[in-house]
């Protein structure tokens, strides 16, 4: 090595202590993150092993290898599959329907013609999101069971048709109930976020527009979309990110069995195996399909983040 | 690549945290000894322990329990009672319905339980039970603690049949509270059709002592939907049940074959003596097809099976509904709402009925002989355990059945004879329900310890303060079973099967839950051939249930 | 110099004409139409529920789920959810922890979102790789209570606001905006003798008002509805949040309802009226927050402002 090159080396070292040193405040903003993502987060994370164990009271350590058991038990059952499909098929629905309509809200608020009334109208917009799935369940069956509303007017609509709709014993009918109500829970909710981001935008640009002789049309298009687009593409990869929750709460309160073999997903699935069934499963096999889930939920989310980078968007990861 | 190395980065992370963590095992989760926890001596244990005086209860202690609504327990006089008895006070940890069981594994599994853990422990978590108790997680309750200091403790452990059941390895590591019913229930459930009598006697259909044969109560249900007599119109209900009896009750628990959910979920013995799984039974097929039946003509509620909470009560309290399934206890509570609410006009407008099956029998269900269990945590002291069963000794005598219903005797009740029900209370009375006020916020106190011994204030114990009704009822449907009028058949309650472990049992328990999942679906779809589905959903199932009826009957049972 | 102002001043009158005089053209109408639809479609199972507390139960069920106008009204839930004397032990616990734990979301999620935006800070890679796995990889619920356990925090109030740092989806689109912020500001700011603080402090988070808004009201709900720290780590009821006690007061009408629980005493209200009013009760504060946070989010904002 030449004494040049060591020069370089040693002239390298010291700028990277300098630069830290530049970022010194930036090191100590971040700090307290790091230090909580370590001790609530990295600290527990030997449990994962779980996934693979037999759980001893002795200890996660102490605790025998079971030879991929959990996961040998999962692909064993019958319905594991089906319910897999029904969480990936649901959460893709869910997707397509229920993740660009707070969008598509957001820009009509930002539309609406009176400030007041869309206040109104946007604050009424965010109430169904307190309401807990237990109690929709009770309000659903209301709406739209045998005897139901909805039931009632579908068969004054169409008598025929309509005795044949039975929204929540028909599993392909279900599905769509299953998105819509939570679209209709969550979208007012979701409007939020995208409305703080048409507010960030720069109003200048839409009066510059406004003397180009821009049509509303246009200036959706030219300004308030592109102005969002990097809030839609995070929330996009974060959303596929969750690809295999499929919203339990909501499906464990309306299914019922002659659903579950369109409707039933993997949590009220594994739900029902440990707490209804049997005790047959340990600690490790909740474990065991946590784990499942989330690499399957980390892979989607990296191509979704891939997909994004693609389409020219900043990436998340 | 990059990406790829961060990724590697990562895991080195949290592999080498890993690494951090495993030499010391599991934290302060450390193994719980095998051996008994180091206490102070344990001497004085046995005889010397006997509930004499205040004289060996000089040191104050404090014992940590789970219990439900424990913002409502030790609050009132009854503490005070305690305290001065026993010396002895409780810490109370919270639970509820819906977290009781995930709190439980929890803490066990780290090792952080309460001295006493209450637990609602069924057949189907015996297995963990076992398991637990072998490694070490509870404390033993031995023969010695049980002797003619405590003569009630004594007599339920030595005539229970549960103490076998509770045992693990020959040791008992948890306390059965025991149902408070007499002998002539034969430990048989209390879960009946109640039903609107008001509205039979106007279809005028009624019988006396509401004893119906199968026929008569179908035909019942059927003219009380044409003839509507309470008006609801197509809002109206026949037969409703609550989401743990849908759709067993209808046919399947009062009729011959043996169902899953009324509290029994198991494998039963056919005349040879095998084990054989009730759904592949023709009798429960028959009962399938009865219940498909019912369903289909709108006997059944519709909607029942999109239930999920208290709707079938509601529907009944609202009137409805002309039936619900439902337990004994309910009675007053429904009763009286439907009267404020004028839905009735008197409480025996609404009561029980006694349906026999199709083959004519009157089926009764048996259950386990206790409702909840204590066990002891390891870690708790030789000292605690003695306090602690003095405690419960105390429950079972007539002071203490008292204590607990009444509070303070000379304050709040005065004793008029030898009973446990012979006092005058000093509690206020409201003239306008004509029935006593009870000043605890917690009327079920101890009730975790004890539910019955007689303390429970529903059953055998009828004090000046309750509303005889329920009791009336429930007595008549023992002395019923007591006659011999109607012929009774009592489904066993098999111990050796519901607590019993073999390892395809333990995966798979009895099936019962996902056989009853397969009816439900097939309930829903009109038109089909019932049996044949039947027929298909049991072969489908049967490669597996085999396994375990093999372990069964080659005597793999542990 | 003046010139320009006073054609800027034109300018501004003309947009601000133009918009005023704006025709309510057909559009306005179908927009107007389609969102009031949806407000009716939300509203009405939203007062269903409503009715469901108010409404006696007999006469609530007997209406088969439809009812305009309420014919009777009890406040027996009420009066039953406030009996209980956990409400107010409990409002002051959620109280206090969505206060607290708010402003230690919001701190951590700005501090750590700008530091994110650094892109060539040394290290920076592999922190923010290690902050998003944690997203998906958790140890589960058993070495979670051991570390819990371990740092002494069962049974306090910090156990619901430390665990909850930060949420890394918030953080994410915080940090994202952060940098969507054109970085002249920034270097300006500098030159003028500025370090990171004041930067953060005085130009971006101005900037970004309507989503600090936003995370606030997120993070305030999450916050204000927690109860699984305290269902698992709270062993002392009075100690528990408005929810919990909730839940116990649910559960209990719930439960004893549809178990078979002989020998158990039951509540003697009905369950769905109990479970709406509480439910009311426990997000009533939640809903007045909003709309004081509402004006953040609804009207624009100008970069121009913010420069001068």
């Amino acid at each position: 090595m030449t004494a040049q090159s060591l020069a370089g080396l040693r002239r390298a070292r010291r700028n990277i202590w300098r630069e830290i040193y530049n970022y010194r405040w930036i090191y100590l903003m971040i700090l307290p993150t790091l230090v909580f993502i370590f001790l609530f987060k990295y600290m527990p994370m030997y449990g994962i092993q779980l996934a693979f164990k037999n759980y001893k009271l002795a200890g996660i350590a102490a605790s025998p290898w079971n030879d991929f058991a959990h996961f040998k038990y999962m692909m064993d059952e019958p319905e594991f599959l089906p319910a897999l499909r029904n969480t990936v098929l649901i959460s893709f629905m869910r997707i397509l329907v229920g993740f660009p309509f707070p969008i598509f809200l957001a820009l009509l608020i930002n539309e609406c013609y009176t400030p007041r009334y869309r206040r109104v109208l946007q604050t009424i917009y965010t109430f169904p999101h307190f309401l807990s799935w237990v109690l929709l369940a009770g309000i659903m069956l209301n709406l739209l069971g045998s005897t139901g509303m909805v039931r009632k007017v579908a068969m004054v609509l169409n008598p025929e048709a309509g005795q044949n709709w039975n929204f929540l014993y028909d599993g392909n009918i279900y599905r769509w109930v299953l998105v819509l109500s939570d679209m209709w829970k969550e979208a007012g909710w979701g409007t939020i976020i995208y409305l703080a981001a048409v507010s960030g935008i720069d109003q200048s640009l839409y009066e510059a527009a406004v003397i180009d002789g821009c049509n509303r049309w246009q200036k959706i298009v030219n300004i308030t979309l592109p102005g969002i687009v990097s809030m839609i593409s995070i929330q996009f990869v974060l959303r596929v990110g969750y690809i295999m929750e499929g919203g339990f709460d909501q499906v464990f309160n309306t299914y019922t069995p002659p659903v579950y073999e369109k409707g039933d997903i993997i949590d009220t699935y594994i739900y029902r195996i440990s707490f209804v069934r049997t005790s047959g499963v340990d600690l490790g096999f909740s474990t065991a399909v946590g784990l499942f889930k989330n690499v399957i939920n980390f892979v989607m989310m990296l191509s979704a983040n891939l997909f994004v980078r693609s389409l020219g968007q900043e990436a998340v990861l | 690549m990059k990406k790829f190395l961060t990724l590697g980065l990562a895991l080195l992370l949290v592999l080498s945290i890993a690494a951090c963590q495993s030499p010391t095992p599991g934290g302060e989760s450390a193994a719980p000894a095998t051996d008994k926890p180091a206490t102070s001596a344990p001497a004085e244990g046995g005889a010397t322990a006997a509930p004499e005086g205040g004289s060996n209860y000089d040191t104050p202690l404090t014992v940590s329990m789970n219990v439900l609504n424990a913002e409502k327990n030790g609050i009132d006089v009854r503490h005070e009672i305690v305290k001065e008895l026993f010396n002895l006070s409780f810490d109370y940890v919270p639970i509820d319905w819906s977290d009781w069981n995930t709190k439980i594994s929890t803490w066990v599994a780290t090792d952080d339980a309460p001295d006493l853990i209450w637990w609602d422990l069924k057949g189907q978590q015996a297995q963990q039970y076992a398991d637990w108790a072998r490694q070490g997680a509870f404390a033993p309750l031995d023969a010695k603690y049980f002797n003619e200091s405590r003569p009630n403790l004594t007599k339920t452990y030595e005539s229970s049949k549960s103490i076998d059941a509770l045992s693990v390895d020959g040791v008992l590591y948890s306390w059965p509270a025991m149902r408070a019913n007499p002998p002539e229930a034969q430990s048989c459930y209390t879960s009946h059709w109640s039903y609107r009598r008001d509205w039979a006697k106007a279809v005028g259909l009624y019988k006396e002592g509401d004893i119906y044969t199968w026929d008569e109560w179908v035909n019942l249900v059927r003219e009380v939907l044409k003839q509507d007599p309470g008006g609801n119109k197509d809002a109206g209900a026949g037969l409703v049940m609550p989401t743990w009896g849908f759709p067993h009750a209808a046919a399947l628990f009062v009729g011959p074959p043996a169902a899953e959910g009324n509290e029994t979920s198991s494998y039963i013995k056919d005349d040879s003596g095998k084990y054989i799984w009730p759904p592949a039974t023709e009798a429960f097929k028959q009962g399938v097809k009865v219940t498909y039946d019912m369903y289909q003509e709108g006997l059944i509620y519709k909607d029942n099976m999109l239930f999920n909470a208290s709707e079938a009560e509601n529907m009944i309290k609202s009137g409805l509904a002309f039936a619900d399934y439902n337990v004994t206890g309910s009675l007053n509570d429904w009763t009286t709402t439907m009267l404020q609410d004028g839905v009735i006009k008197d409480r025996s407008d609404f009561g029980i009925a006694i349906v026999t099956s199709w083959d004519g029998n009157w089926y009764m269900t048996q259950t386990e002989d206790y409702w909840t269990v204590t066990a002891l945590s390891h870690k708790i002291s030789e000292e605690k355990i003695e306090r602690v069963l003095d405690f419960w000794e105390y429950l079972h005598t007539t002071d203490g059945i008292r204590m607990r219903a009444w509070g303070r005797e000379g304050v709040d009740f005065e004793v008029t004879g030898p009973n446990p029900e012979d006092v005058k209370l000093n509690w206020e009375f409201n003239e306008a329900t004509q029935s006593y006020v009870n000043p605890f916020t917690n009327i079920s106190e101890f009730g975790e310890a004890n539910a019955a011994c007689g303390a429970v204030m529903n059953s055998v114990l009828i004090g000046p303060d309750a509303i005889p009704y329920m009791f009336e009822e429930r007595n008549r449907l023992w002395s019923t079973m007591a006659s011999g009028q109607v012929p009774v058949v009592i489904k066993e309650f098999d111990y050796v099967v519901s607590f019993g472990s073999a390892p395809n049992k333990d995966k798979n328990g009895s099936f019962g839950s996902t056989s009853k999942e397969k009816l439900v679906a097939l309930l829903a779809q009109p038109g089909i051939d019932i049996e044949a589905e039947w027929d298909k959903v049991v072969a489908s199932m049967m490669p597996e249930v085999q396994k375990v009826l093999d372990e069964l009957n080659n005597g793999e049972l542990k | 110099m003046a010139q320009t102002a006073i054609n800027n001043k034109a300018l501004t009158d003309k947009v601000a004409r133009k918009n005023r005089i704006r025709h309510f053209g057909v559009v306005d109408f179908f927009i107007l139409l389609f969102l009031s639809l949806w407000g009716l479609l939300i509203l009405y199972p939203f007062y269903n529920a409503v009715l469901v507390s108010i409404v006696p139960n007999t006469i609530y069920q007997r209406s088969q789920g439809f009812m305009l106008i309420p014919p009777a009204i009890t406040w027996d839930s009420y009066a039953f959810t406030f009996k209980n004397s956990l409400i107010f032990t409990g409002y002051r616990t959620t109280v206090i922890v969505t206060v607290l734990g708010t402003a230690y979301n919001m701190a951590m999620t700005v501090l750590c979102g700008y530091a994110l935006t650094k892109t060539g800070m040394p290290g920076i890679k592999v922190m923010r790789f290690a902050l998003i796995f944690t997203m998906w990889f958790s140890g589960g619920l058993i070495p979670y209570y051991l570390q819990i356990k371990d740092l002494h925090l069962t049974d306090s109030l910090l156990v619901m606001v430390l665990p909850m740092g930060v949420n890394l989806m918030y953080l994410l689109i915080i940090s994202d905006n952060f940098r969507s912020i054109p970085p002249s500001l920034e270097e300006s700011a500098k030159i003028d003798g500025a370090n990171d603080w004041t930067i953060l402090l005085r130009i971006l988070l101005p900037l970004c008002l309507p989503l600090l808004a936003t995370f606030t009201l997120y993070y305030a709900v999450e916050r204000w509805n927690e109860w699984y720290h305290a269902m698992l780590f709270i062993k002392t009821s009075s100690k528990w949040p408005l929810q919990n006690v909730l839940r116990t007061i649910i559960n209990d009408v719930n439960m004893l309802a549809t178990m078979n629980v002989p020998g158990q005493a039951r509540p003697d209200v009905q369950g769905d009226s109990i479970k709406m009013s509480s439910i009311i009760v426990s997000m009533l504060p939640m809903m007045c927050l909003y709309p004081f946070l509402q004006r953040y989010f609804l009207s624009g904002l100008t970069l121009g402002a913010v420069k001068e």
